[in-house]
């Protein structure tokens, strides 16, 4: 069975063209979302010529005719899906401030984890999502420009490698995707954050906190630097996908949400002490 | 160096100030001090005292700005 929508919470792809197994896939991941009157782009994910949906096929990513990506091997199509929803959102939505970090709430207060690739981010996003708290983003926070709020987006975690595994030690309910395997980032499969019903009580959070999580496995004793506010601005802005479009507004909504945060740069190598960490130090 | 309407906010922990010339769509950051924990890339040509002289609490004049040369500029 196909699906024709991707409902991602803050807005709608309509979606014109999935192989089979990426369908399966995005019908796990967005499947128990309804549908929305409007969509805001279209996205497909097909085989990049005739010959080469029979040999070695390979599969290339579309949105409104456009085709940002090369093409990938067919069984890395659901990756491109969700990669290529990501560019979507990044070069085409200015209705708010988007940055690059994973967004975690809790009693209504968000912390943002702007982070490199590498650091344990959407590890330690996938652990809070199943001890509690509720996973606004593994990618992408979307900033409100008028209140600095948070916006929930439904979309998936991006497990990679050791992390999958990880995850299904933790919990054997955890909704994943098959693993796409040798794709840029290694081995990849997406983790179902929450479903719909759970989503649809999200609200939008206020920010309390940013902090630059750098998971260190030889670490000993966790390890904490306060980030002052300057580097917290200059860390929003180089993360910051449309900044630059959006002009004063994102530099009056970052300077205000800079002012009313607290800021640390946290290496750990224990999840335990990075929940109570967060609770104590950033949740009043 | 930025037109005249360029918006000055000072940052709560004193900490900096950022700047934003709406001409050129330019941010600009301005670092007070340099204790910071990490290694910035921004020179530390000021403490927040030295800063207050030319400013007092807040804000000052661009032409102050630009003619003690306090601003580094840091493109997108």
């Amino acid at each position: 069975m196909s699906i024709n929508y991707l409902n991602l919470g803050l807005l709608q792809s309509d979606c014109l063209t999935l192989p089979k197994a990426a369908a399966q896939s995005a019908r796990l991941i967005y499947g128990d979302a309804p549908r929305q009157d409007i969509s805001s782009f279209c996205v497909a994910v097909k085989p990049a010529s005739l010959l080469r949906r029979f040999i070695k096929p390979i599969v290339e990513f579309e949105s409104n005719f456009r085709i940002p990506f090369k093409p990938l091997p067919a069984s890395q199509s659901y990756a491109l899906l969700e990669w290529g929803l990501n560019w979507c959102l990044a070069t085409g939505h200015f209705n708010h401030l988007l940055l690059h970090a994973a967004v975690l709430v809790k009693d209504g207060q968000a912390v943002l984890f702007p982070a490199m690739p590498g650091s344990g981010k959407s590890t330690l996003t996938a652990w809070l999502g199943l001890n509690g708290w509720s996973v606004y983003s593994d990618e992408m926070a979307v900033i409100d420009l008028h209140t600095g709020t948070v916006q929930p987006m439904y979309r998936p975690i991006c497990l990679k490698n050791q992390s999958i595994d990880l995850v299904q030690k933790w919990s054997t309910d955890a909704v994943l995707t098959p693993v796409c395997h040798d794709t840029a980032k290694g081995s990849v499969a997406h983790l179902k954050a929450h479903n719909w019903q759970e989503f649809s009580t999200f609200s939008p959070a206020r920010i309390v906190g940013v902090v630059f999580p750098k998971y260190d496995a030889s670490a000993t004793e966790p390890q904490l630097y306060a980030v002052d506010k300057l580097q917290t601005f200059e860390s929003f802005y180089t993360n910051a996908f449309n900044y630059h479009v959006l002009g004063q507004a994102s530099f009056d909504i970052l300077t205000k949400v800079v002012n009313q945060i607290q800021g640390f740069e946290v290496h750990y190598a224990s999840l335990d002490f990075m929940s109570d960490f967060l609770t104590d130090e950033l949740l009043s | 160096m930025f037109a005249a309407s360029v918006e000055m906010r000072l940052l709560t922990d004193n900490s900096g100030i950022v700047l934003f010339d709406p001409f050129l769509n330019q941010t600009h950051l301005l670092r007070f001090t340099s204790d910071a924990n990490h290694a910035s890339r921004f020179p530390p040509p000021f403490t927040s005292d030295e800063f207050s002289v030319f400013f007092g609490a807040e804000s000052g004049t661009l032409d102050v700005l630009v003619s003690k040369k306090l601003v580094i500029p840091f493109e997108h």
